[in-house]
């Protein structure tokens, strides 16, 4: 009997930490779906919360302190990802390195010790770190918590630099003896949010403008220890891509012929193959032609239960059962690059993408029969998935993708908002009215339906406004519920970045 | 009332608020007086349905409960408090109590699914990772190394305890 995830998330929630860490144990995929769970890692904080608000000398605290650490600890054993402590208020009773400061705390392996060192750009609204960059306008920003890394980029005149940090400042990576890596690129203008690190392995996107309205995506390999670059592919007239898995690639790119304009394809990408299947998009949403950005995943724990279209013949969920069911964020929008006036985020699922792949590798396929397969389950010209929601926004602002989580940054609000996709389940409204009334050929997938989804949080950035202003923030990103943002340059001329956490 | 008719073509009938405490057939039902046709429920057997109704049954008079965050714990959550008589509905055997779960989950009854998840940690609690693996059938796939890792883990959190 298969569980959904989000009841093994349910279970696994009322279990105390000391049986989190034997689920773990239990197999491969419950270690994985633990490792990878947003939710529990919330949880981790809440505890860490708990702790700090309750009376240091009582009981209670002792023993929740004792499953925090065993939970760290054990992770730590494990070599998994770094806890990230806020505000942890006192001295830990165990046989390991520790140190303490007041603004907040960071764990991290070191080899079989563990140390918990400073992380005082967790005070609010001062600036994580600031550098030079001459010339430049633009810049990323990528954090991988599960490898403590913080990936900076910054754009100069014909090449890319990249500085990587340790999230953990004082400690040495892990996985390394250096503390930051400074890498440099040559020929790529952008590197975006996109950026992921596999092992010693930094693969980056980065868009190259090159010819008249072209954008080419590069698609980088490169080791981030010694500055090898590994591989390096080229896809012309992309408008944005996302990296599906280590070699596959979301493409979205558009016929070059000016006549077709409004044409997007979509395509898996293969990068080791470099044979990928297309499907023609048609873009029915705006008249003219929109900026559309793969933003990114949303992770499993999502519950977007994948219901077929009525007749549909094939089900995706059995003939590729091992494809989690994560989602994609796709953002449309209208607007110079960077700078989005008005705003339509698509969330779509992951399957429908990789049923495309998988259709690659499992029948010897021609275009047209996927064009048929995908408009079994995709885009008419007139639609989008039926599983899709869509939020539509005006905003000049940017988006980020973190685990179930989508976050906005709205600049004319200085908000920043985020939209938690864990456990959402859509519901589709009649067209002849009622929200509550909802047809019943539709009742057979109830799961199919929709709703806006909730807003978890909103905070008010009034770092923004009082810093920066409000056109400085290029981009924001999140990691073990911090919010990154990145403002590359200050009024008056400075050429600084600054990175946030809210 | 409101008719239902589950995976082995047994139909239930039952009051509106027994039957609306199952999100799936309030909103199927929408807002409207009485349902002609029964709702067909393809995922839930009668066996199972039967189990349901008596707890809406049991509960169709409680306050609704308020909204909690998400990421919640369980223990926390204590949407409904969990009274002796929830106690004794859940004490079922393994395979009921998973599909349980499941139609809770299907019809969207949140307090039942949290009754039934928690009573799931409630097994394994205390319990070692071999003993779950056993209770459950799970084939845990590791290499002799993880697992040597794993030991690792585990005396660690046993010096922590200590």
């Amino acid at each position: 009997m298969e569980f959904p995830p989000e009841l093994v998330q349910d279970i696994v929630l009322s279990l105390p930490f000391t049986d989190i860490v034997k689920f773990r144990q239990l197999s491969r995929p419950f270690k994985r779906f633990i490792d990878d769970n947003s939710a529990v890692q919330y949880r981790v904080n809440a505890l860490a919360h708990d702790v700090k608000h309750l009376d240091a000398k009582t009981a209670p605290v002792v023993d929740k302190l004792k499953e925090l650490l065993l939970y760290i600890t054990a992770q730590n054993t494990l070599q998994t990802q770094s806890v990230l402590v806020p505000n942890f208020p006192f001295a830990l009773p165990v046989d390991a390195t520790w140190e303490f400061l007041e603004n907040g705390l960071v764990g991290t392996r070191h080899k079989s010790t563990m140390t918990i060192s400073q992380f005082p750009s967790l005070a609010r609204g001062i600036p994580f770190r600031e550098w030079n960059v001459d010339g430049s306008k633009s810049g990323g920003i990528s954090v991988d918590p599960s490898q403590d890394l913080l990936v900076l980029f910054h754009r100069t005149p014909g090449s890319l630099e990249i500085s990587i940090t340790s999230l953990s400042s004082g400690g040495k990576h892990p996985l390394s003896d250096i503390t930051e890596a400074h890498l440099s690129i040559e020929d790529v203008e952008y590197g975006d949010a996109n950026a992921r690190i596999i092992g010693d392995e930094l693969v980056i996107k980065s868009r190259v403008e090159s010819r008249e309205r072209d954008l080419d995506i590069t698609h980088i390999r490169m080791s981030w220890k010694s500055g090898h670059v590994r591989s390096r592919v080229t896809m012309p007239n992309v408008m944005s891509c996302l990296l599906l898995d280590t070699d596959y690639f979301l493409v979205l790119s558009y016929t070059p012929k000016p006549e077709d304009q409004r044409r997007l394809i979509m395509s898996v990408m293969d990068t080791s193959s470099e044979r990928y299947p297309q499907v023609d998009f048609l873009f029915p949403l705006f008249d003219d032609y929109p900026d559309i950005d793969v933003l990114g995943e949303l992770s499993s724990g999502s519950k977007f239960p994948l219901v077929p279209r009525p007749g549909s013949r094939t089900d995706p969920r059995r003939s590729s059962s091992d494809i989690p069911d994560n989602l994609i964020a796709l953002e449309i929008s209208h607007g110079s690059l960077g700078m989005n006036e008005n705003c339509l985020v698509v969330i779509s699922s992951f399957q429908l993408f990789k049923q495309i792949a998988a259709l690659q590798e499992f029948t010897p396929c021609t275009q047209s029969h996927i064009v048929a397969e995908w408009s079994d389950w995709g885009p008419s010209s007139t639609s989008f998935f039926p599983e899709d929601v869509l939020l539509s926004q005006t905003f000049y602002g940017f988006t980020s993708v973190e685990g179930t989580r989508l976050i906005t940054l709205e600049q004319g609000e200085d908000k920043v908002i985020i939209y938690d996709f864990n456990r959402f389940a859509f519901r589709r409204e009649t067209q002849d009215g009622g929200a509550t009334r909802i047809a019943s050929r539709i009742c057979q997938c109830p799961m199919f339906l929709s709703q806006q989804p909730r807003i978890v949080t909103t905070l008010a950035c009034t770092k923004f406004k009082t810093d920066l202003g409000s056109s400085g923030i290029t981009t924001v990103g999140m990691a073990n519920g911090y919010i990154f943002a990145l403002g590359p340059w200050i009024r008056g001329g400075g050429r600084k970045g600054n990175v946030y956490v809210l | 009332m409101v008719t239902v008719v589950v995976s082995d073509g047994v139909t239930f009938t039952m009051e509106q608020d027994v039957a609306f405490q199952c999100g799936l057939i309030a909103d199927f039902a929408g807002g409207g007086g009485d349902q002609e046709e029964p709702i067909p429920i393809q995922a839930v057997n009668s066996t199972v349905m039967r189990k349901v109704i008596e707890y809406c049954e049991h509960h169709r008079n409680d306050p609704p409960q308020p909204e909690v965050p998400e990421g919640t714990p369980l223990e926390r959550k204590d949407r409904r408090g969990r009274d002796a008589w929830d106690k004794q509905f859940i004490q079922v055997e393994q395979e009921l109590l998973f599909e349980i779960i499941l139609a809770a989950n299907y019809l969207n009854i949140k307090p039942l699914l949290d009754l039934g998840c928690s009573q799931v940690a409630e097994m394994m609690k205390g319990k070692t990772p071999a003993e779950i693996q056993q209770m459950f059938n799970i084939v845990n796939g590791f290499t002799a190394d993880e697992e040597a890792q794993n030991g690792e883990g585990e005396e660690k959190a046993r010096n922590l305890n200590s």
